[in-house]
């Protein structure tokens, strides 16, 4: 029997997981002793920020397992098991287990519904149990199933298309106009949150220059030593204009900051390079008159929220699709398990009533 | 019908296959479906090329004597295009752009009164000039379909929408960059093969241009170009203008190509007037007659 005992982000309150935490070196030294105890043939302990999963096989695994492989998980990290802490579980078996974990895998329990993030960390956790051999025939079987599962769900859904956050569509924007964002030169006015996750999604796409002004220069140095970019005196940002490929604004200033005759000054020395603005402040820093510009690209934050809305959208209507998808695979995989079984079955059988073959 | 026929037609039969799978792919939001992308332009490219190869090999020369031919090598340096782009990943779907204009332009060439067939053969020059001219309507050819994509990812993205085209087409300083490189390529190919045509003219009627449709028509698309590259260059011309102004050029050459040349005295379909044998009488020794062509 296959069964998994977990907690995530909707049963369980930040203070808990935390808790239940485990690096790589914990989860080899837990699992080395989940096998010696004899509470399971198999393991594998997937643990991430939003979730900490034990999967288990074994002829020893039943649907009653779930407090003693609690109680061993709360001893492993040292809590007291509580009746309160059986709250913030789910455990289930055999099909349930293989729906989950392919649910989990296609990103479908993420907090970010549809999220790759989660599928190299259950395959990271697959690995060192394979490595160290806490995995077995079943696991092994129900991992590289779940596997070939979130490809299957990413190419045949849109549940993983398009982006949810306002840095990510930035940078998904920034993609579609630019040639090759390594060369790209980032000018942020106004060290703000959103302008900080969105000038460091751009640089994790390849952009290499940074600039950033600020009305207060130590805020603006701190950024730029935190993102690895100098910073600019507020006094002189409109000097760094003509060498940025990107604008991202979010100053405090009740007016425009960046006006159209600047721009379109700014735009004829410029040849067929594109100009990408990006204005996350309210009341808007930029002119959106500026967008008549033939090569300039101004996105304001309703434009990045409606297009990451519209995302978020799509992903919610492909749930239930995906939902059947993996039904659908869990079943064939039962099938072919059960198929397996029996023919070992018969197998072992045709083996003790003819000992001599 | 010849074999080179039954390979063009299959080349043909692709290109539509893969224009109505590049709609099926667009409505399926571009989702992995039952044909991996760029099978079928590979064998469409495949066919055509072996269409192209056998025609050469029946007239023992390049093939372009006839409409036909023109239309079929013309479409072949389309086709040879959109392979290229088929290794480049950003540039992928150009294909999907090419392949209905292939088809058409098969189909066009298809037309029985175009196929026929020359009664004098042509001069050694005229492979070089029609090779590097229709190369350069290729070239035009693909320049055209890019700006057509540019066009598509400009109005997107300046209508603030990510959707599955959008996503699936190259950036638009790229498309903007390839477009131009075609069309410099288109250009070059095109002065090429005007300098070979015009020299080889006049070496044989003694004339540079004289009344012939055909090579106005062709100076006029070369001048249109090359200010169209001029403006680019030095005037900076805008993404737009650029690329409606390689759409309608390429346009124009479409509606205009096979009326010029069935206008032109020196090119096209109409075969070639058998030249009167002039009959000199030059007295030999033994009496025989001589005759001068």
């Amino acid at each position: 029997m296959i069964a998994h005992l977990g907690l995530n982000h909707k049963t369980a309150p930040v203070h808990v997981r935390e808790r239940f935490a485990f690096n790589a070196f914990d989860s080899i030294e837990t699992l080395t002793a989940l096998l010696r105890n004899g509470l399971a043939e198999e393991g594998i302990l997937i643990s991430t920020c939003n979730r900490v999963e034990l999967y288990i096989a074994g002829d020893q695994v039943s649907r009653d397992s779930m407090r003693p492989l609690l109680q061993f998980l709360a001893r492993s990290r040292s809590i007291e098991y509580t009746d309160d802490l059986e709250q913030c579980f789910y455990f289930n078996t055999d099909a349930e287990t293989l729906h989950h974990l392919f649910r989990v895998v296609s990103g479908l329990d993420s907090m970010a519904l549809g999220e790759t993030e989660i599928l190299g960390q259950v395959k990271n956790a697959y690995d060192l149990a394979l490595k160290n051999r806490f995995s077995g025939r079943r696991l092994n079987k129900a991992f590289q199933e779940a596997f070939r599962t979130a490809k299957y769900i990413r190419s045949q859904t849109d549940i993983q298309r398009g982006h949810i956050s306002v840095a990510n569509v930035a940078v998904e924007l920034a993609g579609k106009i630019f040639d090759d964002l390594d060369h790209c030169h980032v000018l942020v006015i106004g060290a703000g949150d959103t302008s900080e996750k969105t000038a460091k999604a751009i640089l994790s796409r390849g952009a290499k220059q940074l600039s950033i002004a600020n009305r207060t220069l130590e805020r603006s140095q701190a950024l730029a030593e935190r993102l690895g970019g100098s910073a600019v005196e507020f006094e002189n940002w409109t000097a760094r204009i003509p060498d940025a490929d990107i604008i991202i604004s979010s100053t405090s200033a009740p007016g425009y900051v960046i006006t159209f005759p600047m721009i379109r000054e700014y735009m004829r020395g410029r040849e067929h390079h594109p100009l990408l603005l990006i204005d996350i402040a309210v009341p808007r820093d930029i002119d959106p008159d500026i967008d008549r510009l033939e090569s300039v690209y101004l996105y304001n934050i309703d434009d990045l929220e409606t297009i990451a809305s519209e995302s978020r959208r799509q992903r919610e209507q492909q749930v239930q699709h995906c939902q059947e998808l993996i039904a659908r695979r869990v079943s064939e995989f039962f099938d072919a398990m059960q198929k397996d079984r029996e023919y070992r079955n018969k197998m072992r059988l045709s083996s003790s009533e003819n000992p001599s073959c | 019908m010849g074999t080179d026929k039954i390979f063009f037609i299959i080349a043909i039969i692709c290109y539509g296959i893969t224009a109505v799978y590049s709609v099926h792919l667009w409505r399926n939001r571009f989702r992995n479906d039952f044909l991996p992308w760029g099978i079928v332009p590979l064998i469409a490219f495949a066919a055509h090329t072996l269409a192209l190869i056998l025609r050469g090999f029946s007239l023992n020369s390049c093939p372009i004597h006839n409409l036909f031919e023109a239309g079929m090598f013309i479409g072949w340096t389309l086709s040879l295009g959109s392979v290229i782009a088929l290794f480049f990943t950003k540039l992928r779907f150009l294909t999907a752009f090419l392949s209905p204009l292939l088809f058409l332009l098969g189909l066009f060439s298809l037309i029985p009164a175009l196929d026929q067939p020359r009664v004098v053969p042509l001069p050694e020059w005229v492979s070089l000039h029609a090779t590097f001219a229709f190369l350069a309507y290729g070239a035009y050819g693909i320049a055209s379909a890019t700006a057509a994509m540019y066009l598509i990812q400009h109005r997107s993205l300046k209508q603030k929408q990510l959707h599955a085209l959008t996503r699936i087409l190259p950036p638009v300083q790229r498309i903007r960059a390839f477009a131009s490189g075609m069309l410099l390529a288109g250009t070059l190919f095109l002065t090429i093969g005007l300098c070979v045509g015009i020299r080889g003219h006049y070496l044989e009627t003694g004339i540079w241009i004289g009344g012939d449709i055909k090579i106005f028509w062709a100076l006029t698309l070369w001048v249109y170009f090359s200010l169209l590259l001029i403006a680019q260059h030095v005037f900076h011309l805008r993404g737009r203008a650029m690329a409606w102004s390689i759409l309608c050029g390429f346009i124009f050459i479409l509606l205009t190509f096979w009326v010029t040349s069935f206008l032109s005295p020196t090119h096209g379909n109409r075969p070639a007037k058998p030249v009167q044998e002039e009959r000199i009488f030059i007295p030999m020794e033994d009496n025989r007659e001589v005759i001068r062509i």
